[in-house]
């Protein structure tokens, strides 16, 4: 039991703490390069766990599949993780995500709830399915902050929502990593932490205003073509 | 039946030793980890992330010296005595080694973000050697009152 709970205590020490406030940090406390060099001392069944927690949360490791392949695919890697702690950590997130497609769907104009295999994951999908009409679809005490990401999502402010998303991920992983500082989970947890931080710092305005010209420029070139021809 | 309690006698008499050797080499082990990734994250303080983490130590030098103590012939009658005070006393040395060297890593970890508050981290670590040494200072009184075998 000892020997589980300091597993890694070479590791996180390595590893230069977050800071308090998500919004605080300009850059992540340690680069990506550095990080993995440290990663590389986890145990080869650690490493293959978090590599699976990681094709599940980080968008840039989740393939380009319909909605349906996708949550079919996360349910067969969730049946296959036995720590009760992991399963927590990533449904809590994947219901997060669940919820506010759903909400950015209905707000789209999507009058019935998607097909129940294309819902989500979680125990949200029968309240969303049965509750379709109601604003906080009937789990507003359960998840406070729903209300407040419905009304951002109504007012369309994207940046907001995606600070108050973030924030929430952040201060819910904080939560989480109480009692854990040199063990398997203050691991994931760190490592989670430092992707919202990560995710944060890249985001650029410019940048993004020129990647979305980019893709609209390149569908549009095909279209023209085929016009043209 | 003399036998046994001549075994249970020697098993008393090396405990302390045994026991504390095994807390240390646990608290030294947790903490030395913690002290040597401080290291990579940062350009001084290293001696002292050392001197910390070898602070589980002691717990080893405690046992020698309750077991020299207790250290007598064996004989039926204090035999049951040394059992006594020798487990016992080794299992709260045990104990307070592997609980110091958690403290111990925590400090490390804490002081390496907060260099400011390296004394004061220290602390919980200081309190768990204060119980190991009431577990030594009254393993040495009351070994006094065990008989000495006839020789």
């Amino acid at each position: 039991m000892i020997a589980e709970r300091f597993k890694y205590a070479m590791l996180m020490a390595s590893l230069p703490p977050h800071k308090p406030d998500l919004y605080a940090a300009k850059q992540t406390p340690i680069s990506e390069i550095q990080l993995q060099k440290r990663l590389q001392w986890l145990e080869p069944q650690d490493a293959e766990d978090l590599a699976k927690i990681q094709s599940l949360l980080y968008w840039s490791k989740i393939p380009d599949a319909s909605d349906e392949n996708f949550i079919a695919h996360t349910s067969a890697i969730l049946e296959t993780l036995h720590n009760v702690f992991f399963r927590q950590v990533i449904t809590w997130r994947l219901e997060l995500r669940t919820v506010i497609a759903a909400l950015r769907k209905r707000h789209q104009g999507m009058k019935t709830p998607p097909d129940k295999s294309a819902l989500g994951v979680g125990r949200w999908n029968l309240f969303i399915e049965k509750n379709w009409e109601q604003a906080d679809f009937g789990i507003g005490r359960q998840l406070p902050w729903l209300d407040q990401a419905n009304t951002l999502i109504r007012n369309q402010d994207s940046l907001a929502l995606e600070k108050f998303l973030l924030n929430l991920v952040w201060r819910h992983y904080e939560q989480q990593g109480n009692g854990h500082y040199f063990d398997f989970e203050a691991v994931i947890i760190y490592v989670l932490r430092w992707d919202v931080i990560n995710r944060w710092n890249h985001y650029h305005k410019q940048q993004a205003v020129q990647r979305f010209s980019d893709i609209v420029e390149q569908r549009l070139q095909g279209v023209f073509d085929g016009f043209y021809q | 039946m003399i036998e046994i309690m001549l075994v249970l006698g020697w098993l008393g008499l090396y405990a302390p030793m045994a026991l504390g050797a095994i807390g240390s080499i646990i608290g030294c082990a947790i903490a030395g980890q913690a002290a040597i990734g401080a290291m990579l994250d940062t350009e001084s303080g290293y001696g002292r992330y050392v001197g910390v983490s070898a602070m589980p130590s002691s717990q080893v030098i405690y046992g020698i010296v309750i077991m020299f103590t207790l250290n007598r012939p064996i004989a039926g009658d204090n035999a049951a005595g040394i059992f006594a005070i020798g487990l016992l006393s080794g299992f709260a040395l045990l104990f307070s080694a592997v609980y110091q060297g958690q403290c111990c890593a925590s400090a490390i970890h804490a002081a390496k973000a907060k260099p400011e508050i390296f004394g004061l981290s220290i602390a919980p670590a200081a309190i768990v050697e204060g119980f190991a040494v009431f577990a030594f200072i009254f393993a040495l009184v009351i070994s006094a009152g065990i008989a000495q075998a006839p020789v």
